[in-house]
This record gives structure tokens, sequence and C-alpha cells, in this order.
């Protein structure tokens, strides 16, 4: 089948050329003040030939004859349209627009003007983007775009951001956005980006729009395009900046010693009072502020960047290289970038056009090796080093690490003066300075986009155009850990692995554009295929006689499989395939009515044999109500159009291979020397399925577009339903079949939202301007199904933990005990029991005394069991926002933007661990001590456990929302005069701040609401909202420059 | 730019739109998918392999259901914030919650080898040689039954999974009765000892023989109440014709030079060297803190023996020093007083990738349970002299025919003869239940032990009743099918 579309396409291509051109058209393009555009386009109205003016704004093209209509657009400014006449045009001025209503958008395969865009697409550019203090693209972003939803899990250097267009419709396969990158779809597109090289984003939102990416859009599509060359002499541009960061925020914690006066003081009341261990606390002379010895004293943030660009009419360049270098606030937590982009393209004749794209980029990411919480759990006892004092007590020498365990079985006094033996450290660990000190890890990332593309102009209107490339990705991975990093006795080991990823990619269009009359139409179609192949390896080396050298041949030994079934020296490979067909028709009559359909075939290696084909297609609709005769006279209203659509998009993000039983080794040894026998087994946890297939998005979308006001107010609206069924699910399997899950497309999530984009230029004159942007946006979301008529489905976190997935509610929803505060009496207690034993009526294994937390009984039966749990809450946000306000005046340029959510829940897993409660003053103030001490009634005692030890109750469950000030920027730019002796055309000074202000709940008792836990369990889609340990939110100031010539 | 140039521009993105290839038929390149095997003898005994293999994963957690839960071990210290820790305190105070991951780990690691069991059952029919078809059968049904075993005397009625099944039809499977349980492992070992054959050659040694299911099959007769001419006769073969013997010393039954000797029945393998075949056994029973001078790569402090246990050992008897260590040398010299189980510990490159194998059946083990049936059917002076084989290698005198003078004494003497033999080999939990003495011991072992009388002064005695002896069914499957019934007392 596939030949045969290749020979069509080929006979298609064989159409001779006609030969045209009757009147020559000649003009000059100037703004209101008189100075010439450059690059001003000048199309010939319903075709795509035109041509572009020249450094003098000048044009010259020939056209059919003298009633042709010349179209003539320029970004920024009004469109205007001019007969050929006897095509001499003169100059001909374009009025500034305060929006450019008829900027062209990207589309998937193509580009459409934003006045006939029938979809729901969002368009991004904004020159500073490069300026912000960030150094991936998609942190850029945040809150910046209605319906992209960007939080920033980790304040690590260099990590990725977690990113969902219009909220969560997988329950198994990823809810990752596809990003395409200048029309090459890449996983980690928004990582590696030069800001400074976008020229715009578009975001494909509703399923109308990604259909046209088929089995990879239902999570929307991001479009990032890259600069390219001008018709202009060669413009440099010089962009720099430097800042530093600090936390924001860290953990109010007590000083050990306070801690345990505090205990005394309570014990006079009637508390318990300090145990053995903790009086020695107080007899140990040290005082560890721990937090910071996690954060560097200044962390640095550097940016360069440079570029050029040019070109003629034959030929446009724009190459550029930038290099970013961010330090995390933690110790050990650094990203540097490198990047290089040239993008060529040449005018070969009339008929052909070409271009390529490279863009190489290197990357290393060294991230640490212990989590944050490891250092505000450790008590302000322990030093990092032995000082003069502990050494004295430990009897370690004076410099060398201090281990909690060194502290132990020695003879401490007591304030009144007892001496007492006493061991307050319980585990193996060393200090998490050490383990930090001890461990390196580096991730280095080589990437290699490059892709062609040939444009043939076959016919008047018909044009071909192929894009062919590749992709290959390289990470390196090394880690080294010393001998006794951990723990005393720790051995020694490095680990390598590296990741190769290749990714052809074959594009072929044929696009055909043509007007008749009031008739515009336009039609795609094309065929593409993408090969990836994934290649693996690894290697363990352990046992190295020193720690001086890191690298694996100094091991003495190898390691193959670890104990716990991990395999750590390996290569592995696998392969994916993706075959697609797809076409799209836009037509419109006389600009006002307009109508899109599109379709794709998309034939993937991913699943089941029988089901490896899905389509999607997509219909839409627009009315350009202001177009109309009623409406047209109406001065104040510039646009009016009103949209509706529908469309079909799918998610094809499962691992391969799902479809069958994947059988690995699974060896044993026999006879008294040990012999190896081979065993075969399927030995993961997951059941394979034959017929696995596509899971399938259905959405529609209704929306309008206003501007008014000589565009002054720009409104987008839209409201969205999108039904998501046929997931691809990881269902749980009970766990008598041997497996915990197994593939299945089953089930059915809905989700639902308005978004709102809201443009303002509130003033407008030539000394002052205030320019408002307001994006908003809902979203909520509803599990319909689970399929085999099952109602719920749970699944577990680090502590067990519960999350619930139940028909009828949120996709994820934590479930557990409500409480209604803490047990303040023993009579409380035993009026409850009614005479009958606890272990009858509690939960088993867990104490109930005065100061726990009180159960509720949910189903009334008098019995606290399993059967009480219910849904507590769920991590979805019910508004997400972001407003950027811009005031220009004199030269100078202030801008600062808001950003936050609204209605989000977190599970705060602080609150299950002893260490962390014990000394946080969020946990600790308040608190019930004893019936004379009982609190506020709420906030439990730290003996038992809480009484609900390990088990989800809502006073783990916190407010998380918040609204933050998230950047602030003072420019100033120095106008054209003061810069005539250094021959600059811009140089612009600014100084910004990030993360400068946060308003969160008030029950949140962390130090980062955006904090989440990614790894692990917590990779599963249906598992949300839990943080732990999140490192602290950085604060950023820099200043830069700006300088162009 | 002529037609002839279009035409061949096109046609080359054409022709690399082809090289990049159009099949959408991809197989795994790294893995087997299951459909292209199992087609011959060799490919069916890698399947058999597979399932020796899965016996280790139960191992990890089978000692807190086991050891942990009787008065041989216990922690440490109460006083923990370790989460691993504080689980395992829940196993040892009889407080087990249905949603402990530890309870859920092993459900699943059994039940992951039963199916690895039935997948070979599945696929016999590739074996053309019908002895060796026969002895596949009888290998994997016999690791089937001893699974069972162990679950129906932790759990009570379970479900019984005799094919593969998918996780659709797994939702119609409901628990049998004890009853059906162990007539199902009864056939299935019964199979195996009439099909097994006596020994294997020298490469193959460790693989299953019909001693094993011979002995298993007395052990749950046993278990049954049914002290018999049966069971009597099946110990008796074993004795008479199985060719094991007791190694000259203690010692000698856990030396890592001599595994697999003439004392062991069945023993789970493990083998060091970074392969994944490796025990943890010896880290996780070194004690906490003790860095590398114990074993490489430092301990967890697991399984930390009871007071009781030690001093139950006379001072004569050579088992103490093999199956437990009181102390520790330090890097520096010092001797720290922690005790900790020395009987699966050998030398290490790698963390938890020991090399000693866990002996499941040995043969002191059928020698006093051939006591233990001797005592009921033939009286107590029937029963002496194999209570004393053992007691003598140990270098304890032999007891009297006075020091048991009845039957109950001989019990108890059994009893103890078998803890202190057997310590720490998972073996006392089992025992205690058998002989329906579990909640007198218990009882009595936390009122005693000085450990437990902090932790009882806070929380009231810790309790142990007739509903707690069986695990609860795990809560991840009750999650999953609401209609599965919890045991009774949780």
């Amino acid at each position: 089948m596939k030949k045969q579309t290749i020979l069509l396409l080929l006979l298609l291509s064989l159409a001779s050329v006609v030969a045209r051109g009757e009147v020559s058209v000649s003009g000059k393009v100037v703004d209101n003040t008189g100075e010439p555009l450059i690059g001003v386009n000048i199309l010939l109205q319903g075709t795509t030939s035109g041509t572009l003016t020249n450094f003098d704004g000048e044009f010259f093209m020939d056209v059919p004859s003298s009633s042709s209509v010349l179209v003539v657009s320029y970004m920024g400014f009004e469109t205007r349209e001019l007969k050929a006449g006897n095509g001499m045009l003169g100059t001909i001025m374009l009025e500034e627009t305060a929006q450019n209503i008829d900027e062209i958008v990207v589309v998937g395969y193509g580009v459409q003007k934003k006045s006939h865009l029938t979809g729901a697409v969002s368009k991004y550019s904004d020159d500073n983007l490069g300026n912000q203090a960030v150094s991936r693209l998609d942190q850029a972003l945040q809150g910046k775009i209605a319906g992209v939803n960007i939080s920033n899990v980790s304040s690590e250097a260099g990590s990725a951001p977690q990113v969902r267009v219009r909220g969560m419709g997988s329950i198994s396969a990823s809810n990752e956005p596809l990003v395409v990158v200048d029309g090459y779809p890449m996983a980690d597109g928004l990582s590696f980006i030069d800001m400074n090289d976008v020229e715009s984003i578009e975001v494909l939102k509703d399923a109308a729009s990604a259909a046209i990416y088929g089995s990879r859009g239902a999570n929307g599509v991001i479009l990032i395009t890259t600069k390219s060359g001008d018709i202009q002499k060669a413009k440099y541009s010089i962009k720099a900046y430097t800042g530093f960061k600090q936390a924001y925020k860290l953990h109010d914690l007590q000083d050990s010693h306070d801690y345990v006066r505090m205990l005394y003081d309570e014990a006079a009341l009637g508390g318990a009072g300090p145990t053995v261990s903790e009086k020695a606390w107080l007899s140990i002379d040290n005082h560890t502020d721990w937090q910071r010895e996690a954060l560097r004293n200044v962390a640095n943030i550097t940016n360069v960047q440079f570029s050029v660009s040019g070109g003629k009419k034959e030929a446009k360049y724009y190459i550029s290289g930038s290099y970013t270098g961010d330090q995390g606030i933690m110790i050990n937590s650094r990203y540097d970038k490198f990047n290089v982009r040239a993008k060529v393209n040449a005018t070969l004749s009339k008929y052909v056009e070409i271009g390529v794209n490279m863009s190489p980029s290197y990357t290393k990411r060294e991230s640490p090796a212990t989590n944050f919480i490891d250092f505000y759990r450790t008590y302000s006892w322990l030093p990092v080093t032995h000082t003069e004092a502990t050494a004295a007590l430990t009897g370690q020498p004076i410099g060398s690490y201090a281990h909690g365990r060194h502290f132990n079985n020695l003879d401490y006094t007591d304030v009144d003066g007892n001496v007492f033996t006493a061991s307050p450290w319980g585990t193996n660990n060393n200090n998490p300075r050490c383990v930090m000190d001890n461990e390196k890890r580096y991730a280095e990332d080589y990437r290699l986009n490059t892709s062609a593309y040939i444009n043939i102009n076959i016919v008047k209107g018909l044009t071909f155009r192929s894009q062919d490339g590749f992709y290959v990705q390289y990470r390196d991975n090394n880690t080294y850990h010393n001998a006794n990093a951990k723990s005393d006795g720790d051995a020694n080991y490095a680990l390598y692995t590296n990741r190769l990823r290749i990714d052809l990619l074959s594009e072929n269009t044929l696009n055909y554009n043509a007007t008749w009359g009031k008739h515009e139409f336009g039609a795609m179609a094309g065929f593409t295929a993408n090969k990836v192949r994934l290649r693996t390896a690894g290697i363990k080396g352990i046992a190295f006689p020193t720690d001086y050298v890191h690298t694996i041949n100094a091991a003495t030994d190898i390691t193959i499989e670890e104990n716990d079934g991990t395999r750590r020296t390996y290569t592995m490979e696998e392969e994916e395939m993706l075959l697609s067909v797809l076409a799209r028709i836009n037509y419109s009559y006389a600009g006002r009515y307009l109508a899109s359909v599109s379709f794709r075939a998309d034939g993937s290696s991913k699943f089941g044999p029988e089901n490896q084909w899905g389509y999607f297609p997509s219909v839409s609709l627009g009315w350009r109500m202001s177009e109309e005769e009623w409406l047209k006279d109406q001065r104040w209203l510039n646009q009016l159009k009103i949209r509706g659509s529908w469309g079909v998009t799918g998610n094809n993000d499962i691992v391969n291979y799902a479809a069958y039983d994947k059988l690995s080794a699974a060896n044993y040894t026999f006879g008294t020397t040990n012999q190896l026998a081979a065993g075969l087994a399927n030995t993961g946890s997951v059941l394979g399925n034959r017929h696995i297939s596509w899971e399938q998005t259905n959405e529609f979308d209704v929306g309008f577009d206003l501007s008014m006001f000589k565009t002054r107010v720009n409104l987008t609206v839209d409201y969205y339903y999108s039904i998501t069924r046929s997931l691809l699910f990881q269902q749980p399997a009970l766990a008598i079949t041997g497996y915990t899950n197994y593939w299945n497309n089953i089930g059915k999530v809905r989700n639902q939202g308005v978004e709102i984009e809201l443009t303002t230029y509130n003033i407008k004159t030539k000394k002052f301007e205030w320019q408002t942007q307001l994006n908003l946006s809902t979203n909520n979301n509803r599990l319909l199904q689970l399929g085999d008529g099952s109602e719920r489905l749970l699944s577990y976190g680090e502590r067990s933990e519960v999350y619930v997935a139940r028909v009828g509610g949120p996709s994820i929803q934590y479930y557990g005990y409500r409480t209604d505060g803490v047990w303040t009496s023993q009579e409380e207690i035993d009026a409850f029991l009614n005479g009958r034993a606890a272990t009858d009526v509690f939960l088993v294994g867990k104490t109930v005394v005065p100061g726990t937390l009180k159960v509720v009984d949910t189903d009334g039966n008098q019995v606290i069991d399993a059967y009480d749990r219910e849904a507590l809450g769920n991590p979805f946000p019910t508004m997400t926002w972001g407003m950027t306000n811009t005031f220009t005046f004199y030269g100078f340029d202030v801008s600062f933007m808001l950003q936050g959510v609204a209605g989000v829940t977190v599970l705060n897993g602080d609150g299950y661990y002893q260490e962390t409660k014990k000394i946080n003053r969020a946990y600790t103030a308040n608190r019930f001590v004893s019936a004379e001490q009982p609190g506020d009634g709420r906030t439990p005692t730290f003996a038992n456990g809480n009484g609900m030890a390990w088990e989800l109750t809502d006073y783990l469950l916190q407010n998380a929302s918040y609204g933050a000030l998230k950047d602030l920027t003072i420019g100033y730019r120095f106008n054209k005069k003061q810069l005539r002796p250094v021959h600059l055309n811009t140089i612009r000074l600014y100084f910004s701040g990030q993360n400068l202000a946060y308003v969160w709940g008030k029950s949140y008792k962390g130090i980062n609401p955006e904090a989440r836990y990614t790894s692990n369990q917590y990779s599963s889609p249906l598992i949300d909202g839990y943080q732990r340990g999140g490192f602290p939110i950085q604060r950023t100031y820099t200043i830069g420059v700006e300088i162009g010539f | 730019m002529n037609a002839y140039k279009i035409y061949f521009a096109i046609m080359s993105c054409a022709a690399l739109f082809i090289m990049t290839g159009c099949d959408l038929a991809m197989q795994p390149i790294s893995e087997i998918g299951d459909g292209a095997f199992y087609k011959n003898a060799e490919e069916v005994n890698a399947a058999v392999v597979a399932c020796y293999n899965g016996l280790q994963a139960p191992m990890k957690y089978e000692w807190m259901l086991t050891e942990l839960r009787s008065d041989n071990s216990r922690l440490h210290t109460s006083a923990t914030t370790s989460t691993d820790r504080t689980m395992q305190l829940d196993f040892d105070q009889s407080r087990v919650s249905a949603t402990s991951e530890h309870v859920y780990n092993y459900w699943q690691a059994v039940y992951h080898n039963i199916a690895r069991c039935n997948v070979v059952l599945m696929h016999l029919d590739a074996v053309e040689d019908t002895m060796l078809r026969k002895q596949y059968e009888a290998e994997v049904r016999l690791i089937r039954g001893y699974h069972y075993f162990n679950l129906v005397r932790l759990f009570g009625p379970v479900f019984i999974v005799d094919k593969r099944l998918d996780a659709v039809s797994a939702r119609n499977y409901e628990r049998s009765t004890v009853e059906q349980v162990y007539d199902f492992l009864i056939a299935d070992m019964e199979y195996a000892a009439a099909n097994l054959p006596r020994s294997y050659s020298e490469k193959e040694k460790g693989r299953l023989t019909q001693w094993v299911a011979k002995g298993l099959l007395a052990k749950v007769r046993m278990t049954r109440g049914q002290y018999d001419a049966d069971t009597k006769n099946l110990l008796k073969d074993i004795i008479d014709n199985g060719g094991f013997s007791l190694m000259p010393t203690y010692a000698a039954v856990f030396d890592i030079n001599n595994e697999l000797n003439d004392e062991i029945l069945f023993a789970i393998r493990y083998t060091s060297g970074g392969i994944g075949l490796g025990s943890p056994f010896g880290n996780w029973f070194a004690p906490l803190q003790s860095g590398a001078s114990v074993i490489n790569g430092g301990g967890n402090g697991y399984n930390y023996p009871t007071d009781d246990l030690v001093s139950a050992y006379s001072s004569l008897d050579t088992r103490r020093d093999v199956t437990l260590a009181l102390d520790y040398t330090n890097e520096r010299g010092q001797v720290v007083d922690r005790r900790y189980v020395t009987k699966f510990l050998s030398p290490v490159t790698l963390k938890d990738d020991g090399d000693k194998d866990w002996p499941v059946l040995r043969y002191a083990d059928i020698l006093l349970l051939y006591a233990e049936v001797l005592n009921e059917t033939d009286g107590q002076e029937a029963a002496l002299p194999y209570v004393n084989m053992t007691r003598q290698r140990a270098g304890l005198a032999a007891l009297s025919a006075a020091q048991t003078a009845n039957r109950h004494q001989m019990r108890m003497a059994i009893e103890k003869e078998r803890r202190l033999e057997l310590a720490y080999e998972n073996q006392r939990w089992f025992d205690l239940i058998r002989t329906e003495r579990v909640i007198e011991v218990m009882t009595e072992h936390w009122a005693n032990e000085n450990y437990y009388t902090t932790i009882t002064e806070e929380t009231g005695p810790i309790v142990l009743n007739e509903n707690l002896i069986l695990l609860p069914m795990p809560q991840k499957e009750i999650d999953i099918r609401l209609d599965i019934t919890q045991n009774v007392g949780y």
C-alpha cells in the first residue's frame, strides 16, 4: 500500500510547470514614521506566491493582471490589500497594531493565519524569554499559557518540571505532551532548546488541532519554532546575564538543646519528658544547622548567547551558540549546557527551496546523592566533623566526619548531674554531608538533531515538501561511591550506564492552496515514517582498592546482577516503528465561514499484531462574525470569531513489547561445584496482553476570539470536554496470578475545563505603555469507568499510603482515615470502647492513648477498621493562572509576573516521620503533650506514632495552593542617539528577580508547595501529590545585558 | 530546473523514506517473547530451573513470618524510628496488620513461583522422553506443594492455582478450605514421591529427590495430627534407604566448603559472584553499625537472638557458637556486646551476595520428626535414641530414660532439641503450631524476656490468640477484589 502512495505522488510531481506574469509591480513599504520596513510579506491574494521587501523596504514582483490583489502584511502591523493597477504602487504605509490578529500560527505540518484558525491553539512568543534565569525552556514557560500547567516538582538544577496540557487523560500511559521542534517530534525538546533561539511556541490544545499528530496527540502538542534568518544585513546579538540564588524559605527547626529543654518544661506539666537518649542530646555541646550544610552559600547562574542572522533573497541564515551554567542551591547540584544551532535555507530557483537545521548540544548535570530530608532530619547535636568537644567525648580524631554511632554507648551526664549510658543514634547511616561528599553522580547528554528539507513548487499552488532527518541522543551516566560513604563498612563501587537513541524520521507532504472567487481552499496530504532504536548498556565495578581512581578499569570485580534482581552489567536493545498517513483540508468562504477536517492513520509496533493501526479524524468549524456585513462597520470591533471542534487523538506512550510475556534469565546452581544452570521465566511483575491497543481521546472544544478597540483588548475563551476511552491501563492483578499488573485497554476518563487568555494594552502612548497578559484555566477530572465492573483501584506509595482511582471521582484521590482531632483523655477512649477490648475495636497494631489521632468511624459500626477509609482529597489544581504586566517608559521597561495554582492538596510525608516532626516547630507547636497541655486538640503527640503510624490520615494532607511573584524585571534600553558614538544598534541592561514572594495555604507545613516525589512508584500516573524532603524554592537575582549591532 | 530534476529530487526523498523500513511487526530483541519458547526438553528444563530460582524470593520474608514471630528472635531495641524495623516490630509483637508490606511481598513471591511451576506443567508435552517428562512434572509439583504447605500454615484457607491465570479469570477464583489445600498439596507431594529419582549425578545434585517428597509428606501428616504407621514408614524409609547421615560436627553441616553434604535433603541454593543468586542473610543478620568487622558491607541487625534462646543452650552445646555469636570485635579492637545470627554468614565481596545455602529439610530434622512420631506411636523409649543422636553430636550427654520418663517429658525434650538444632532455619514457629503450643510458649516468653517489659508497660500485654496465629490476607488483594474474605481477627 505504501508503494502505491509513493507512485501517486511521483505522478503528481510530473505535472508540468505553467508560465505566467503580466504586470510588474513595485513599491516601498514604510511605517508611520517613514522608516522602511524590511522583510514585509507581499503576497498575491489566494496564492502562496509572493516576495519580501529588501533593505530599503522595496519590492518588485510580477502579477497575472492589473486586477490582481496584493496582500501586504508584516508582523505587528495592520495588513493592507492593494490592487496591482498599473504596477506603480509608490510608498505604502502600514499602521502599527496593538496586537497582530493576522499573525501566522504554526500548526501541525503547516502554518495558518491566526484569523483563520478553527482549533484551540495558543501562541506564545516573547523576545525576553531567554532572559529568565532558569536553565530550561519548560521552566521559563510556567504560567505563560492557558491550559498548560507546569510545576517545578524539583528545585535541582536542570531537572524536568511536570508539564500537563488540559489535565490528565491517561492513568497508566504517560501524560506528557508531545514536543515538536521545527517539525521534529522529540520527547526531551523542552529540556535542551536554547530559549534565545525560540521564535514562537504554539500549543495545540484541542483534539481537532492535535489530531494531525494522531496517536501521540492526546496529551496536547507543543510546537517549538526556532528563529530563522531574514532578508537583511547581518544582525549580531549578544545576550548575557549572571546572578545568584538562595533558598526562599527553610524549615523552622529547633536546636536539639531547645527541643530537650522543651520536653523538660513539658514534663513539669504532665508530659512524658525526654527519653534516655534525648537526655544525652543535651549534654553534647554542639549546634549544627543541618539545613545550611546541604546548601551552597551562594549559587550562581550564568548565561551567554551569541547569534548572527541575516540573508539575501537566495539564502538566509541563523547561527547561534550559547552557554548556561546553573548551580543548584544544593551542594553537588549543577547543570551546564552548551548549544549551537545553524539554520540555513536557500532558494535555488522559483521552484525549489532547500534548507538544513542542525543543533548539536551538550549538557552535563551533577545531582546530589542525598535528599534534603536527610539533612533536616539530622539533629543539631551531631557535628559534620568532630569538634574538640565531640572528639573528646567520642575518642574520634578532631576534624574527621562525625557519625551518630560514635555517640552510642557513652556515658552522659543529665541536668541533675546523674551519669548514665545512652545510645542516641539508631541506624547505620553516616552523616548526610559525608554521604553527599562521598558519592558523585553525573549525567552527560550529547544530542544532535539534524534535518534537511526540500520544497518543490510543482505547479501553482501545489508544493511538495520532504523533511528528513535524524535525532541522535547519547547519554552517559557515571556514579562513583566511595568506601564507607553511606555507612561504616559500605563498599565502594562505580556504576556506568549509557543510552543511545537513534530516531530516524521522514515526513513527506503535498500542499495545495487555491482561491476561486470567495472560496479559499487548502489541502495537505502526506505520509511519514519514524523508526527509533534504543541501545542501553551498563556495568558495575566493585571492590576498588582505593577511591582515587573512579573508572571501572580499577575495579577488582564486576557485578552482573544484584541480589534484588537489578541487572547491572548488560547491553539491551529495543526498537519501535511508527508509520502514518495524514491529510487535512481547510476551506473558507469569504473569509467568514471556516472549516477544517483532518485525518491521520498511525501504525505502531508497540501494539498487538491485530491492533496496530489507529485512525484519528477531526472536524472544526469557525465563523468570523466580525466579517459579516452587519458587524463590519462596528469600528470598536476588530475581530470576533466563534469556533467549535471535535477530534480524536491517541496515546501510545507505553513500554515496547507490552503485547508479550517477556522471558528473561532466572538461573540456579546445581552440583557441589556450583554449576550454573540456565533458567528462563517471565521474571517481571507484568503480564503481557496480545490485544493491547490504542488509547483514544475524543474531545469537543468551543471558543471565541474577540479583539476590540483597535486590538487594545484581546480575549480568547475556550471550553473543552474530553473523554478518553480504552485507557492503556496497567491494571493491578491479584497476586495469585503470580504477577501484580497487566496491560489492558479499559476504562474511561473525562476532563473538562475553561481557558481564558486576555491581553490588554491598557495605556499606549508614545512615552508610556502598559500591557497586561492574563491567563487562567480550570480543569475537572473524573474517572468514569474502570472496566470489569470495578469501582475503584488503589495504588501505593513508599509508605504504603494509598491513592484511589474511584469511578465518579478524580483519577487520583488520597485514600485513608478521616480524623477528628486527637483523643484528649482516657475517658473519651473508654467511652468509645464501651467495655470492649481495644484490640477488638481499633486497628491491629495501633496504640490508642490520649493524644493520638481520633479516627472517625465513618461506617458507624463502632469499630475502626480498613472499611472506615475514604477519599480525602486530590492533588489536582482546580485553577491555574498567570499574569504578566509590562510597563515601558522613557527607555525603561518594568515587568512582573504573578503565577499561582488553587485547590491543590498535597500529602506531606514529613508528618509520617518522627525525626522530621520532632524538631520542626510546624509540628511541635500546639501538639498534645498531656491532659494539662492538650494543645489545640488537633495536633497529635509524637508517642506511639500518632496512633496511626504509617497509615494515611487527613492529618497529613495540606493545602498547597499558592500565589507567587515569580518574576520581576526592570530594564533600560539606550536610545539611538545615545548609541551613535559606540556604533551599536541596541543595548539593554536589566535586573531581574525570580521567585520573590509566595503566599500559600495556612495548613501547608512544608517549604516548597510545588515539590513532588516523582521517582520509583511516584512515576506512576495514578500517584501524585506526595512530597517529602523537597529542596527549597530558589530565589534568584540576576543582572543582564543585551547588545545588538 | 526541469521536470527531470524535480522527478529526481522527489525520487530521492521517497527512497530515503523506503529505506527506513516499514515493518511494524517487532519482536523483543533483548528478551524472548513467550510464544517462541518451550519447544523442546532443554527449553522446558530452563523453565524448571526457573522454578528453583523462584524459591529464593520468598525467603527474604519467610524469616519474619516465622522466626521473628517465635521466641527465637526479636529486635535489638524497640525504640526504633526506622521504617523497616518498625514494620518488623509488628511481627515480633503479634500485631501484623493486613497492610503489612512484608506479608504481601511474601504472598506475591510465593504465588509468583507457583505461576512459574504452572507454566512448566502447561508445556510438558514438549518433552519427548517419558522419564524426563515425569521427573520435570514431579519436581515442579513438589516445589508447588512445598509452597502450598507454607501458605496453608501461615494463611489458612488460600487460593489453589493450578494453571496459568490471567488477570480476568483470577477474579473468579475463591479461597479453598484448609482441607482442600492439603488434599491438593498432598497429591502433588505423593506424585513427586512416586516419580522423582532417588539421586542425581554429581553435576545435578541439589535437584529434588523422592526423599524430599517423603520427608515433606511426613511433616504434612504430622501437622495434621496423623502420628501413625504411615508417617512412621515414610520417615523410616528415608533413614534406612536415603543414604543420608549426620555430619560428624554441627559446624560441618553449615561449612561453606561442603555444601549439599550428606545431611542435606533440600536446600535453597545461593551463589555469590554478583550474578543475582547471592544470599542477603549474612549482611541482614550481622549486627547494625558493625562496619566491615563482621561482614563486608555491614550488617542490618535483623533476626536478633532472644535472651531466651541464648540461655537455652547449655555451656557444652557446640551448636550455640555455630548458630549465633554474642559479640564482635570492631576495627579498633574493641569487643562490642551485640548478638547476631552467624548460621548464614559467609564472606562477601558485594553486600547481600553471600554463598551460603539455606537448608529447608535436613537429616537431623528427619531424625527428630521420627522421634516425635515414635514417642506418640511406640512410646518415649523408642524415641530416645533418635533424640540423642543430634544431642550427642552437639557434645551433650545423652538424655537418660529417667529424664524422659513419660510421653510429655519426651515431647518437651524433642521440642527443645528441635529448637536448638534447627534454630533460625524457620522451623520454630511451625513446630509450635504443629504441637499447638504456640500461644502458651509465646505468652510465657513475652512475660519473661526483659526486653518486652518496658514495651508492655506502655501498650499493655502482647496478645496472641487463636485468630492471630494465622496471618491476614494481604489488604492489597482485598482492595482489588472486595469480596475476598479476611481472616477472622483482622
